[in-house]
């Protein structure tokens, strides 16, 4: 199970490899602004996304700026979370706990 | 500057994670903080950081060691800071009140002062007038025709437009109501650079001959007045005696001239006769400058335009000068020396503030002597000791800083229920402020952080164990608690001194100009409309107004007059004094203002000679007029002038008038020194059509002078009482040995206030002679009130004595009421 975060800059990282910034600005996005990913949480969480082998990151021409990027192994943990959640939400939808036009 | 410091945070974060992304996130930062933070955001970006660095210290194991001990001393400060949250309140309070306070002020003068106005390329737009040479505050404007010759004329200057300001009668809902707008010529919105919100702005076939009339609306007026009907382009309004259609309605953030509330151009708003007068000054104009011309090449260039014009047109009036200088500059000029005087005054709020919370933590550090030398003996180096003191005075001003931000941001908010300024009444704070705040914070931290942390380890170990025996305190420490105290109170004489010399001319700022805030005098424009014919009418309309005024409940005096102080529209003409033999022009100019019989003392302008009008002077009776000193000084400096007669204006219909009175200068044009002639005329003897109607209301007292007093006056005697309040309660073990040997509370009581009041005199006597030095230093800040004052000084002197009595009092009171045995436990 991955937790939120973690999750949306997964999310974030499937379309490609992004700068911090951009990670920032879609998180904040795909959530319709309710994530806010600060500077600090957001490397926090990034460098742990490294060691433990979720994504990596790869140089680029502006030797300031490093771009993230998925690895396989963060995809098949995004694919396992995104089914994970699908069944919640069938599940929620199933015992009718969220109005259909919600659902 | 945010950049720094995010960069000293990024800093905080363990080595090798810095070495990894520390590079990355400071590209990330600048990302982020070009898309325009607000306060808000930094704030959250700068505890995000430093939350993220403690976490990233603590989850890993990776943190190295100066950083783990910076974050075992701020664990370890918080810590003992809980353990006396009456210490830490008082002195995070005060640091956000000063902090705060200084961050309103300062985000007020950034807007008022020094902030560009919301058009296109401010700094290029400069304000063209005719100014008295004597006094360049007379400002006269401009005539409509010599300013298309201005225009057509000045190659320094990009293109130029008038605008004047007008009121007309609107008869949209139930009641007709006054509202302020402006004539302005097509080219305004253009050369400003705005663009509307809806339709269009005024156009170059508006000011045709014959073209039907047409209004621009101001963002309020459309939503105040006319709920914002998305059909309003094409409507007529119904003002008294013209029908406009509406064209355009401006972006909500144009409002120029200030407080506008809609735009007709000229041909709509004057008639053709009007627009060709040579004598008629009623314009000001705008110019946007070519690219490298300067305001000085624009009044040279504009002043040989004038010269030809004179030769053609004798009728314009000779003998004006032309002034040119930047809008910006004109539109603030009238506050400046308020907010000077007041930024003057945060500014030593603040340091009073420092000042308290530095020997409140001197004091506490000087309590925690035995701990610190103990912690020493235990092994801490000096410099160890030195950095955990830093880190907790870090903490707390850290925490005032954050605290006094959002004071700032509440502070700016209710400036314009204290002040009725247009100006004050959207003042952002923006990043520069922020900054401003963050400087003060870093300061404050070094000053109280630092200071007494060297202070406090520079003490022998073996006389600071002593101390702590039981018995009465050591010779030395209580001679250092009596240093603190005399010090703290002669930095209290000092600043208070000077608080109240700055809070004095503030003062007379506000007293020479009520103008610009509500202070208990409450004032209405009223323009009759045509169906009052006749001097009679209009009389008895605002004798009855008066009247009617007068018996509102809370209503302590009522006058009128053509215009206020500062309010602006005087009449001018130019002085004939009979007998002499100067031709009119060459005395210089009078502006006139008529007056109801009780404006001097509903103004509280004094009379200096002769008599007020009184209910004699009427349109049948002799006419009279008041004059100012500065006309008395400068044409009867040895005579007196009462009974002399004068005439202003140089049309025939101007009749000789005797003077009957002097009275005192006001500054009515403007705040700076120069104040010119002024006359006065009975309202009896020629109402005016537009008069305004002011109410003197009963206390209410300038809220701003008022917080801004209380605010200072409290932050010194919290400083004095926690100096002293913490000298006395280290003695608590001695007062219950006194006690227990059979002392009473009052001894007890008396020997604290004996010993305070002692102080509290040698810190006044070191404070007074101090403060008078110091305060020639204000001189160019004051206004109206000398340096050395001694009505300032005294009353000083008085309330600190005050103060420093209740200061030692309270405290004195509380020892006593411990029970011996408990004291004599306390440690």
């Amino acid at each position: 199970m991955l937790k939120p975060a973690d999750f949306h800059i997964l999310l974030a990282l499937a379309g490609g490899p992004l700068h911090g910034y951009g990670i920032m600005k879609h998180v904040e996005c795909d959530t319709s602004g309710e994530v806010i990913l600060e500077i600090g949480s957001l490397y926090r969480l990034l460098a742990r996304l490294v060691t433990e082998g979720l994504i990596d990151h790869i140089d680029s021409a502006d030797e300031r700026r490093r771009y993230y990027r998925i690895t396989a192994a963060g995809r098949k943990a995004l694919k396992s979370e995104a089914a994970r959640l699908a069944n919640v939400v069938t599940l929620v939808r199933v015992r009718k706990l969220l109005p259909e036009a919600d659902a | 500057m945010m950049r720094l410091l995010v960069k000293c945070l990024i800093r905080l974060f363990p080595a090798d994670f810095r070495d990894s992304y520390g590079g990355d996130m400071l590209a990330t930062f600048d990302d982020r903080w070009r898309e325009g933070c607000g306060p808000g955001t930094a704030i959250r970006m700068l505890i995000d950081l430093t939350g993220s660095a403690w976490l990233e210290h603590h989850t890993t194991s990776k943190g190295d060691r100066s950083m783990r001990t910076l974050w075992q001393d701020a664990r370890f400060a918080l810590r003992t800071l809980r353990k006396s949250p009456g210490f830490a309140a008082i002195v995070i309070v005060t640091l956000a009140l000063g902090i705060g306070i200084n961050t309103a002020m300062f985000s007020v003068a950034n807007a008022v002062l020094w902030a560009s106005l919301p058009f296109a390329q401010p700094e290029r737009l400069v304000a063209v007038d005719e100014v008295e040479p004597a006094n360049q505050n007379a400002v006269w404007g401009a005539t409509y025709p010599s300013f298309r010759e201005w225009q057509a004329q000045a190659g320094s200057l990009e293109n130029m437009a008038a605008v004047a300001g007008i009121g007309r009668v609107l008869r949209e809902g139930s009641a007709p109501v006054l509202v302020r707008g402006a004539a302005a010529s097509h080219e305004f919105f253009p050369l400003l650079g705005v663009q509307p919100e809806l339709g269009r702005a005024i156009i170059p076939d508006d000011e045709k001959a014959g073209a039907s009339a047409v209004i621009v609306l101001s963002h309020e007026m459309w939503t105040t007045r006319f709920a914002a009907d998305p059909a309003i382009l094409g409507r007529t309004i119904h003002f008294d005696g013209i029908t406009p259609t509406v064209v355009g309605v401006m972006p909500a953030t144009f409002r120029y001239p200030p407080r506008t509330e809609y735009w007709l151009p000229f041909a709509a708003a004057t008639s053709p006769s009007l627009r060709a007068r040579w004598d008629v000054w009623m314009l000001s104009t705008i110019g946007r400058l070519k690219p490298g011309r300067t305001g000085e090449t624009v009044a040279s260039e504009v002043s040989g335009i004038m010269a030809r014009i004179l030769q053609a047109h004798p009728e314009a009036r000779r003998g004006h000068i032309i002034r040119v200088r930047l809008l910006r500059d004109d539109l603030g000029s009238d506050l400046r020396p308020a907010l000077l005087i007041m930024l003057g005054g945060v500014g030593l709020v603040l340091l009073i503030a420092c000042g308290n919370v530095a020997s409140l933590m001197l004091v506490r550090a000087t309590a925690r002597t035995r701990e610190l030398v103990i912690r020493a003996a235990l092994g801490a180096g000096r410099r160890r000791l030195v950095r955990q003191l830093f880190t907790e005075g870090a903490i707390l001003a850290m925490c005032g800083g954050i605290a006094g931000v959002g004071l700032a941001v509440l502070a700016t908010r209710w400036l314009p229920l204290l002040s009725n300024d247009w100006r004050f009444a959207k003042v952002p704070i923006d990043a520069s402020v922020l900054l401003f705040a963050l400087i003060a914070t870093a300061c404050t931290c070094l000053l109280f952080g630092v200071l007494p942390a060297m202070r406090a380890t520079r003490v022998e170990s073996g006389d600071a164990l002593r101390s702590g025996s039981r018995g009465s305190q050591s010779r030395r420490r209580a001679a250092a608690q009596q240093v603190l105290v005399t010090a703290e109170v002669a930095l209290g004489v000092v600043l208070l001194v000077a608080a109240a010399l700055l809070l004095q001319s503030w003062q007379r700022v506000l007293h020479v100009d009520p103008g610009f805030r509500v202070d208990g005098l409450a004032t209405l424009r009223v323009n009759l409309p045509p169906t009052y014919k006749g001097d009679a009418a209009v009389q008895s309309f605002y004798s009855r107004a008066t009247a009617r005024l007068a018996t509102l409940p809370g209503v302590t005096g009522v006058t009128m007059a053509t215009s206020l102080p500062i309010s602006g529209g005087d009449g001018t003409g130019d002085l004939t004094i009979e007998g002499s033999a100067a031709t009119p022009g060459d005395l210089g100019a009078v502006t006139t203002r008529v007056t109801a019989p009780d404006y001097l003392r509903v103004m509280g302008i004094p009379l200096v000679r002769g008599r007020n009008f009184d209910e004699h002077d009427d349109a049948s009776s002799e006419p009279v007029v008041m004059i100012n000193e500065t006309m008395m000084r400068r044409f009867w400096p040895d005579a007196d002038p009462v009974g002399r007669r004068i005439k202003i204006g140089t049309r025939n219909l101007a009749a000789w008038m005797t003077i009957v009175g002097v009275v005192r200068d006001v500054r009515n044009v403007g705040l700076s020194a120069d104040i010119g002639y002024s006359a006065y005329t009975p309202f009896a003897q020629g109402p005016g059509r537009g008069m305004e109607l002011a109410v003197r209301t009963p206390g209410d007292p300038q809220a701003l002078l008022g917080l801004f007093a209380t605010l200072s006056l409290l932050l010194s005697a919290v400083g004095l009482y926690g100096v002293v309040a913490f000298a006395v309660r280290q003695r608590t073990q001695e007062f219950g040995i006194r006690m227990a040997l059979g002392a009473s509370s009052g001894n007890v009581v008396q020997l604290v206030l004996q010993q305070g009041l002692r102080l509290a005199a040698v810190g006044v006597a070191i404070g007074i002679p101090t403060s008078l030095a110091g305060s020639r230093l204000l001189t160019s800040l004051l206004f109206g009130v000398r340096a050395t004052d001694p009505a300032v000084f005294a009353g000083v002197a008085l309330l600190v004595a005050a103060v420093a009595l209740a200061a030692c009092w309270i405290p004195a009171w509380r020892a006593t009421q411990v029970i011996p045995t408990e004291a004599l436990r306390a440690e």
